[in-house]
């Protein structure tokens, strides 16, 4: 039953471009900041995982939450302090912005980590579960998992508490967030945060299922803006939708038509939604394009 | 005032003939690339800075205009020369054709559709073995003549793209088509009341950019002689263009070509200097541009050059 | 602004000079010092550096009654093959070399030779095996890498006598140059054998998911997997076919196994893989610059305190040769003769018997196999020069 594997395989990969979509989409969503810089602050978290079990023998499920705070508070001060200047101008500025800042920190990892392949192989690594035909490998399980319980911490967060809300106020009518007393400085540079904090998150969980090195972080940008763009800016639950989406086309496609053309297809599903309906899957016009 | 800017444009065009006969091999090859991206740039802006379209994805029809001179000439045995109007013809109707749904997108929705068209290009590209050798690569028929024939013959080669880039673009400006170009960047809305055919003049627009970026990367690939979709549709030489663009100022004719060749020569002397770090020196810059003179160079220091006006952007678009 | 414009200009101009000091011989080399391949281009230049040490100390290379000492100038083309070329061309119109050794990398060194060849300079290069190299005509390139067609077939050759017989053999590859060409040559290698391919895949350069592939290779079953891309692919594959339980008898990549970090990024995981490699250190050739290739190898690990990776010996047999052509030549200056020095050229060096054909492309050196055992690099074939049995079939993944 291969088709049901691939199937499977799709899924448990789509969780993965989930969990690398969600912080992206959140900050584009309400922030209107497109950071081309993601991928390589996920890959810092995945060399924070990789220096800490190389040298502390620290399983990486258990340093996760370091990598997720280290990750947190690099993107806050990011935010305040850099990207925060030029937040009124022109959005291409901070396109491009976001993009000198990519070219700085995949060069720093080159010069100070080298450009080989790192990866991380705990013992229990390859370890799966079998179910009849189909083969589930834990890890990828694992990290399906995490995806989905963060995606839903991360909903829970938006909507329950009062920073999550403030947060969805400021992308919806930043005057009027103001006035309510809420400073939109910190929600930026909070939401930043949490984006890179989940950046962080997914590098960390790469650096378990294939091998890293800094000049993949483009390639690992590009996914999340598929994911973006398939299940609408700002939306949680769009990224959850678009990851998954995404997922079982490239392992579908790669079925059917080849490996080869699996990355042409992705793209080319992102093209037509931008077509379609560029507002994706489950988004409205999405909150900043209101008022920009 | 036009005449007086007129004249000094001339004398430096008139310098960068002489050159060649002066300096060595290896300057020549710097300015070179530096006329490409000059002209990369000034063909780019007539859809960025006139019309206000990012196409952030431009490079797509770069990388076509390589592949059809590489493939005219090893498939077809066509003279080099002869494959430039197929270049800028595969860009016309690439840029007329996705046009039509793309360029309903706007601002950031725009760029990216670029980008992901220039993605998918370059994945069909690596996949069509048969006819562009995919992975590959592509090698073109090597050049016959002397060295130093070779590298004038392309150094003349890209100055006159450049030129005609620079030429196309002010005609451009001048035409009806500018005006409405500019309408549109201004306004797009307001332009359509007005009666102004948007969705013509921009694809016009788009084709005309397409056009002059596919005749470079027809060059490109003669002057390399070995091509592959991973060095042809590069993603960072969009954003190098993008911010020329940007430095040398986007609404006139010669500001993308100011923009080049300042970022170009200071590309040049930080490689020579840093070269462990040059990366993030260069990084650094983009970001130091950005936060400081995002109107460009001349727009920000008009006047004079001064400090203050340096912090000014600062102020300006703080949260 | 104009007056800053013609000011970098003008200091740049200054700021070029040419060298000819008459009693050294300089050669050129445009490496990957920086960027993505700056540790196999940090490798390669090591090679060149100890090549150049080890002639100095005897005196220089000797042409007639003279000895020349050797220099080496460098640039580092960022591991970009349009750098690299435009480097190159700086050597040898600015810098006035026309001695060049050759960068690491089938790209850069496809886009190098084209200046050298159009300039009439000669490269001798021990960093790319891409067929294509050198069927373009060229007449001054002279690679020392077994070809990317030949990388498989020792390994093929060595498990057809194996028992139980292996029959069938899928093969994926990167699409990419030199990946290519390899999984080619790998097909027609398995044909000549008896095999039967089963499976021939090729996927995108750089991707991180292979699931969809190793599952199919899963459903055929094959006896022997070959993969036949880079070191990322490889670990990839690695993982993914633990992850799937796909056991196949053998397994044997074209990169990876022979690097250091193969062993590091998989741990356990890495016991009893295949790997071709162009050299190792445990092959008894003799040097006519260093003894022998264990003189090399501890040479090497005396300089530097590690063990070398086959990038460095690749650049220090590049030396080896280029000066064994000038002696035999017997001038520094006249092209031809070197030139022809190098057509002929037939000794045994460290890296192994180096002889080329028409093209420049080196014949008969065919590639060693290796295979980790316990944690190790073994070099398991040819017998002759073995240090342990291959280990047939391979155990299960633990």
């Amino acid at each position: 039953m291969i088709i049901l594997q691939i199937l499977v395989n799709g899924f448990l990969l789509g969780g993965f471009y989930t969990l690398i979509g969600v912080g992206f989409t959140l900050v584009w969503g309400v922030t209107n900041i497109i950071n081309l810089a993601h991928g390589a602050i996920a890959l810092l978290g995945a060399y924070i995982t990789y220096f800490i079990f190389q040298y502390w023998h620290i399983d990486p499920f258990i340093s996760l939450p370091v990598s997720f705070l280290s990750m947190f508070l690099f993107g806050y001060i990011l935010q305040r302090y850099l990207m925060n200047l030029v937040v009124k101008a022109q959005i291409f500025m901070l396109l491009i912005l976001t993009f000198g800042l990519e070219i700085f920190l995949v060069n720093f990892m080159t010069t100070f980590f080298s450009a080989d392949f790192k990866s991380v192989t705990p013992d229990y690594a390859g370890s799966s579960l079998v179910l009849g035909d189909i083969v589930i490998p834990y890890i990828r399980l694992g990290v399906f998992m995490i995806c989905v319980v963060v995606t839903l911490i991360m909903g829970f967060f938006l909507d329950r508490t009062w920073t999550g809300k403030a947060i969805k106020a400021t992308s919806l009518d930043i005057e009027a967030a103001m006035m309510s007393g809420i400073n939109p400085s910190k929600i930026y540079a909070l939401t930043f945060a949490f984006g890179s904090g989940l950046a962080g998150l997914s590098g960390s969980l790469l650096s378990l299922t294939q091998a890293f090195s800094p000049n993949i972080a483009g390639g690992l940008t590009l996914r999340a803006f598929i994911v973006s763009i398939l299940g609408g800016l700002g939306r949680i639950e769009g990224a959850f939708l678009g990851g998954i989406i995404l997922g079982i086309v490239e392992t579908m496609s790669s079925y059917v038509i080849g490996e080869s053309y699996k990355n042409a297809i992705a793209f080319g599903l992102m093209v037509l939604m931008l077509i379609i309906k560029p507002s994706g899957l489950l988004g409205r016009k999405y909150y900043a394009e209101v008022k920009h | 005032m036009l005449n007086r800017k007129f004249f000094f444009f001339l004398a430096f065009l008139f310098i960068l003939v002489l050159l060649p006969f002066v300096i060595s091999g290896y300057w020549l090859r710097v300015l070179t690339q530096t006329f490409l991206f000059a002209a990369i740039a000034t063909g780019s802006n007539i859809i960025i800075g006139y019309t206000g379209y990012p196409a952030f994805g431009n490079i797509a029809f770069f990388g076509v205009g390589a592949y059809v001179t590489g493939v005219l000439m090893t498939k077809y045995q066509m003279g080099f020369l002869a494959t430039m109007p197929f270049c800028a013809l595969s860009g016309i109707i690439l840029a007329a054709l996705l046009g039509i749904p793309i360029l309903r997108l706007k601002g950031h929705y725009f760029a990216i559709a670029t980008v992901g068209i220039m993605e998918t290009i370059r994945e069909l590209v690596d996949n069509m073995t048969e006819l562009t050798g995919g992975g590959l690569g592509l090698t073109l028929p090597i050049m016959q003549g002397e060295p130093e024939f070779i590298y004038k013959y392309f150094y003349f080669a890209m100055l006159i793209c450049l030129v005609f880039a620079l030429l196309v673009s002010f005609i451009v400006s001048k035409i009806k088509l500018g005006y409405a170009l500019k309408a549109i960047r201004v306004d797009e809305d307001a332009a359509s009341v007005m009666g102004i055919n948007t969705p013509l003049y921009k694809t016009a627009a788009w084709a005309v950019s397409a056009a002059i970026v596919g005749v470079c990367g027809g060059i490109y690939a003669y002057w390399l002689s070995y091509i592959d979709p991973h060095t042809v549709f590069v993603g960072t030489y969009s954003v190098k263009m993008f911010a020329m663009i940007l430095l040398g100022g986007g609404t006139t004719v010669i500001g993308p070509m100011l923009g080049a060749f300042i970022l170009e020569l200071i590309s040049e002397v930080v490689w020579s200097k840093f070269i462990a770090i040059h990366g993030m020196v260069l990084g650094l810059l983009i970001i130091f541009i950005i936060l400081f003179l995002p109107k460009g160079l001349f727009e920000t220091f008009k006047g004079g050059f001064s400090f203050k006006k340096l912090l000014s952007n600062l102020r300006e678009n703080k949260l | 602004m104009k007056r800053i414009i013609f000011a970098l200009v003008a200091f740049m101009l200054l700021s070029f000079g040419a060298n000819a000091n008459a009693d050294e011989i300089t050669f050129g080399a445009a490496l990957s010092l920086t960027g993505k391949l700056a540790k196999e281009g940090n490798l390669v230049k090591s090679g060149y550096e100890l090549w150049k040490e080890t002639v100095n100390k005897k005196g220089g290379i000797k042409i007639g009654n003279k000895s020349y000492k050797v220099n080496i100038k460098y640039y580092d083309d960022e591991s970009d093959p349009n750098r690299g070329a435009k480097l190159v061309e700086k050597l040898i119109t600015e810098d006035k070399i026309k001695l060049i050794l050759g960068p690491y990398g089938s790209e850069s060194v496809f886009a190098t030779s084209a200046i050298t060849e159009k300039y009439g300079a000669i490269m001798v290069q021990g960093g790319a095996a891409a067929d294509k190299l050198y069927t373009r005509g060229f007449k001054n390139l002279f690679g020392i890498y077994t070809v990317a067609t030949e990388y498989m077939d020792d390994i093929l050759e060595m498990l057809k006598n194996k028992s139980p017989k292996p029959e069938t053999v899928a093969i994926i590859y990167s699409n990419d140059l030199f990946s290519a060409q390899v999984a080619q040559g790998a097909k027609k290698s398995a044909e000549k054998y008896g095999y039967k391919v089963v499976l021939y895949k090729d996927y995108p350069k750089g991707t991180q998911d292979l699931s969809t592939v190793i599952v199919e290779i899963k459903g055929k079953n094959p006896d022997i997997i070959l993969g036949c891309g880079h070191f990322q692919d490889t670990i990839v594959i690695v993982k993914q076919s633990k992850d799937y339980k796909v056991n196949p008898k053998a397994i044997g990549f074209s990169v990876g196994p022979a690097l250091p970090d193969f062993v590091d990024s998989l741990k356990g995981d890495a016991e009893n893989v295949l790997g071709a490699a162009q050299w190792t250190t445990t092959l008894k050739y003799k040097d006519p610059v260093f003894g022998s290739n264990t003189e090399f190898v501890k040479a090497y690990k005396a300089k530097y305190n590690e063990e070398p990776a086959y990038h460095a010996a690749g650049g220090a047999a590049a030396g080896v040769i280029f000066q064994r052509a000038i002696e035999k030549a017997g001038t520094k200056d006249d092209l031809a003769k070197i030139r022809a020095a190098l057509s002929s050229y037939d000794e045994e060096t460290l890296y192994g018997r180096i002889k080329f054909d028409a093209t420049g492309k080196v014949v008969g050196k065919g590639m060693a196999v290796i295979q980790i055992q316990k944690g190790a690099q073994k070099t398991v074939y040819p017998e002759a020069v073995a240090e342990s049995k291959a280990v047939y079939p391979k155990p299960a993944w633990k």
